[in-house]
């Protein structure tokens, strides 16, 4: 990579000192690191066969001497003394200094770069690097040959190191240059491999043909990627809108209507399966009506009762038969004509394959999207350097608005002063007692709103039982049905309020910890509420509804309380924001708008998504009504939001809270729902007189039926039941499982440490390097002061001489 | 230009992606401008020029005067002196690496690898 040039320093050409100095020069020096010392000998002796760097470097020098706090920093707290012509020549041509200044050395820098990439992929090795290294001297690979190239010729160089590059790779790193616009497109048009050159690079071999042909394809494909993207944008309706809220509100509240996107678009993806494989098909072939279909009534639309009882909305609905059978046994009694090309359509095991497969890939999904949001957010040591974080990546270039802007530069200085405070809070030690007596109020408001949870969950908890004993209930009172929903749902907007009182009292030292904690416990009412209303359902309406279709009622439960929690969520914007600030302005007198609470309404979002994934199960159309209630939401939520309310005071990392909210949606939530369905669909008795499991023990047995027949069908699949006996229900490949994947984890977390540990090691050897670098400047004005003042003799001696003689 | 109009650092942005250097832009510098400021430009890219943007007296190195004056302009002026030189003080002490008190462009790259919202903030929707 880099060469060695001998080369002699020409400082030398006076013999020793004639003071009789005990400092060692430096060319005698074995202390001296390597690569100062060959950097100095050939930037002086290029500085001496050169000298036209003095012309370019004087208005520099001259600004530098008179910004002279830098140089006396750089020496430490006194004064530095006034370097030599000589001394600043070499300082200014030093190679941080040189990087990133002219286009030249940006060309030949990012030539070494594509060197480096063609020649190695990936990072380089750690027992590479010398003890000696200068790390940022390895990324920038000065030119140390002799020869001075124009810059023509380093620009020729580029090009053709860029050619031999692959696209993906050419784009990417013209993409990162700092060269204008019009350049980079210039050198990305003479580093395209033309026309006429193909034939002289079919002799290069087949491989880079294959090649050749992959690169083209990538790059169509990449085109086409990004012409359907840039089309989609424009159909966007919501671009402009969330851009009008990112120029108003900051990135913080906009990551509450990107979270809304991401929720709309796995529902999206949840649909369009269910809506082919069960919904379509037994619309196509709809059952024979069982009773007296009750007339339409506007309550059906709150209670999901009535009129939608027997329809494709619910499980109750669907047929356990094998639909479009060119039948042999007919089941109805009635002559069945066998139709030519017609398609067997068992529709329990649709229902069972269409639903498990739709799991998985949301799972997968939220997988995937949340590990790529870890890697986005957090790095290694990003706990530190917060001050540095604050002053150079708070601003926020998006925000527009001249009020916007105004309360960004307030917030940034309540920030700062805030980290001030901190730091100075720290000095000073808090004493025993206050540190005793600060344990004390936080647990007793932990306690407090612990308790506060385990009431309502006992309110839930009697209500449901007492709704119990209400049933059967008639149709003319089916009202009476919403009122679980509403008692659930006044406790899940009451709730918060209450917390939000008692974490007044204690008092935290770090304002984003005070948002994690108020999201922790809002978190744990929800999830212990659904878990109680969980029970309910699976645990005793199972039992009382012994006869009816007790599927129907839980996806008629879910409705309503999907329902309650959307008219819910209009009211709490409604009182909560609108009636809020209109109260506070009139009554109140104060100018201030009420804050968005992102962290609330981030969570009821997450609630509403839990209940879809809960309810799926039983009533497949649940995600389209989520899809109609996220649409709603969005423009309700934008629209109160413009109206009534300013941007939070509390810093909000955006990039950490995305990442937390796609973390909750994962974990309590998705693997909630999860868990409840895969216990709906091994454990309970489906209900015997609807559905498409009626006939069986648990919902999982068609599955078996299946792969029994498959079994007796022959041996021509006889794979598949094998993978059925031997990983499916057996249970060692499960633990296998869990192992490797404990093992991975480890594995990676040793991995971080390692890089931890790399990381301080090598902020030692730049703190290392930069001491090497002060004690060399000293010696080399050291040496050319005493040069000085030994020809300063000379002249005198002579000049006397002259005179006596 | 209404994305910058507020922005406390569009004279300096104007100056350091004009080509003489004093604010004069032209189509090209204008499309570089955007194209930098924009959501697909690598984050090395905008740290180097976000370097250049907080370096106020272009000599490729943010001293302390040079903090003091990004902090000066980031607060409009509401800070104390004390606080003012406090914040730079911890802010080089937190990011300068070879402890020559002021911060070159790798300590800038460094602590911008740090920092996952810098991609997000140092953007402008067009």
């Amino acid at each position: 990579m880099s060469q060695s040039p001998a080369f002699v320093l020409n400082v030398l050409e006076t013999p020793e000192d004639p003071e009789g100095s005990q400092e060692p020069s430096p060319y005698d020096e074995s202390e001296v690191h390597d690569s100062f010392h060959q950097l100095i000998q050939e930037q002086s002796r290029w500085v001496a066969e050169e000298g036209l760097e003095l012309q370019q470097r004087q208005p520099e020098t001259g600004a530098l001497g008179a910004s002279g706090s830098d140089h006396e920093t750089m020496l430490g707290p006194e004064g530095a003394p006034v370097y030599s012509m000589a001394t600043l020549r070499i300082l200014a041509s030093m190679p941080s200094r040189t990087i990133g200044r002219s286009r030249g050395a940006i060309i030949s820098q990012y030539y070494s770069r594509t060197v480096k990439l063609r020649r190695r992929a990936g990072r380089p090795q750690l027992r590479d690097m010398g003890r000696s290294a200068r790390p940022s001297l390895r990324l920038y690979d000065l030119e140390l040959d002799s020869a001075v190239l124009e810059e023509e010729e380093k620009r020729g160089l580029l090009v053709k190191e860029l050619q031999g590059l692959t696209a993906a790779q050419r784009d990417h790193m013209l993409r990162g240059m700092p060269l204008s616009l019009a350049e980079k497109r210039g050198l990305r048009e003479e580093s395209r491999p033309p026309r006429g050159k193909h034939r002289a690079q079919w002799h290069r071999g087949l491989l880079s043909c294959c090649d050749q042909l992959r690169d083209s394809c990538v790059l169509a494909s990449h085109n086409l990627g990004l012409a359907l993207l840039s089309g989609l944008q424009a159909l966007m309706p919501w671009h402009y809108a969330l851009k009008r809220i990112g120029g108003r509100f900051g990135s913080s509240v906009l990551s509450y209507f990107l979270f809304l996107k991401t929720l709309l678009a796995f529902n999206t993806l949840l649909l369009p399966p269910l809506l082919a494989f069960i919904v379509g098909v037994q619309a196509a072939f709809p059952p024979a009506p069982t009773g007296p279909v009750p007339a339409f009534t506007g309550l059906e639309l709150l209670t999901g009762g009535g009129y939608f009882t027997h329809s494709v909305m619910y499980y109750g609905y669907y047929s356990n038969a094998t639909l479009n059978q060119p039948c042999a046994s007919p089941l109805d009694g009635s002559q069945c004509t066998p139709e030519a090309g017609s398609l067997p359509y068992s529709m329990p095991l649709a229902y069972l394959f269409t639903l498990g497969a739709a799991f998985f890939i949301t799972c997968i999904t939220l997988v995937y999207s949340m590990s790529r949001s870890f890697g986005e957010s957090y790095r290694v040591g990003s706990t530190s350097g917060v001050h540095a974080i604050t002053v150079f990546c708070s601003w926020d270039y998006k925000v527009t608005q001249r009020w916007a802007t105004r309360l960004q530069h307030d917030n940034i200085r309540t920030q700062l002063k805030e980290l001030l405070a901190e730091w100075q809070s720290r000095q000073h030690r808090r004493s025993a007692c206050g540190q005793l007596r600060r344990v004390a109020v936080l647990g007793l408001v932990w306690l407090l709103c612990l308790g506060t949870t385990l009431g309502c969950t006992l309110a839930v908890y009697t209500f449901s039982e007492l709704m119990i004993k209400q049933s059967p209930v008639s149709a003319e009172r089916e009202a009476v049905l919403l009122l679980l929903p509403l008692v659930v749902c006044l406790l899940n907007l009451g709730g918060p309020y209450l917390f939000r009182i008692l974490a007044a009292l204690e008092r935290h030292d770090s304002p984003v910890l005070e948002v994690y904690v108020a999201i922790c416990r809002n978190l744990i009412l929800k999830m212990v509420t659904l878990g109680i209303l969980c029970y309910h359902w699976l645990g005793r309406r199972v039992g009382t509804l012994k006869d009816q279709c007790w599927e129907n009622f839980v996806g008629q439960e879910l409705y309503r309380l999907m329902v309650m929690d959307f008219i819910f969520t209009l009211l709490d914007t409604l009182l909560g924001e609108l009636v809020w600030r209109l109260f506070s302005e009139k009554q109140l007198k104060r100018k201030g708008k009420p804050e968005f609470d992102i962290a609330g309404n981030v969570l009821e979002l997450i609630y509403g998504q839990t209940l879809t994934w809960l309810g799926v199960l039983f009533s497949p159309l649940l995600p389209a009504m989520q899809i109609i209630k996220l649409l709603l939401l969005f423009y309700i939520k934008k629209a109160s939001l413009m109206a009534n309310c300013q941007a939070p005071r509390r810093p909000w990392k955006a990039s950490h809270m995305s990442t937390v909210f796609i973390s909750l949606l994962c974990f309590p939530s998705f693997l909630g729902a999860a868990v409840f369905l895969c216990y709906a669909v091994w454990q309970v008795k489906p209900s015997s007189t609807c559905g498409p499991f009626r006939t069986l023990d648990t919902m999982y047995e068609a599955g078996k039926v299946w792969v029994r027949r498959l079994e007796k069908a022959g041996p021509r699949v006889s794979w598949l039941p094998w993978i059925h006996r031997y990983l499916v229900e057996d249970t060692f490949p499960i633990y296998l499982v869990s192992a490797l994947l404990l093992a991975v984890i480890y594995l990676n977390i040793q991995v971080v440490k390692g890089q931890r540990k790399v990381i301080c090691l090598l902020k030692e050897q730049i703190s290392n390097e930069g001491e090497d670098k002060i004690f060399l400047i000293n010696k080399l004005q050291r040496v050319y002061e005493r040069k000085e003042r030994s020809r300063a003799h000379e002249e005198a001696a002579r000049a006397s001489c002259g005179l006596r003689g | 230009m209404p994305e910058l109009k507020d922005n406390p650092f569009r004279q300096r942005i104007a100056q350091v992606f004009s080509e003489d250097g004093d604010g004069h832009m032209t189509l090209d510098n204008f499309l570089d401008m955007f194209s930098v400021m924009s959501e697909m430009a690598p984050r090395d890219l905008k740290a180097y020029y976000a370097f250049k943007i907080y370096d106020f007296n272009n000599d490729d190195y943010i001293c302390a005067w040079d903090l003091e004056q990004t902090v000066t302009k980031l607060t409009r002026g509401e800070l104390s002196t004390e606080e003012v030189s406090l914040i730079c003080e911890k802010v080089l002490d937190e990011a300068d690496g070879d402890h020559d008190g002021r911060l070159s462009l790798e300590d800038f790259q460094n602590m911008i690898l740090r920092a996952p919202d810098f991609l997000s903030t140092f953007h402008i929707r067009i």
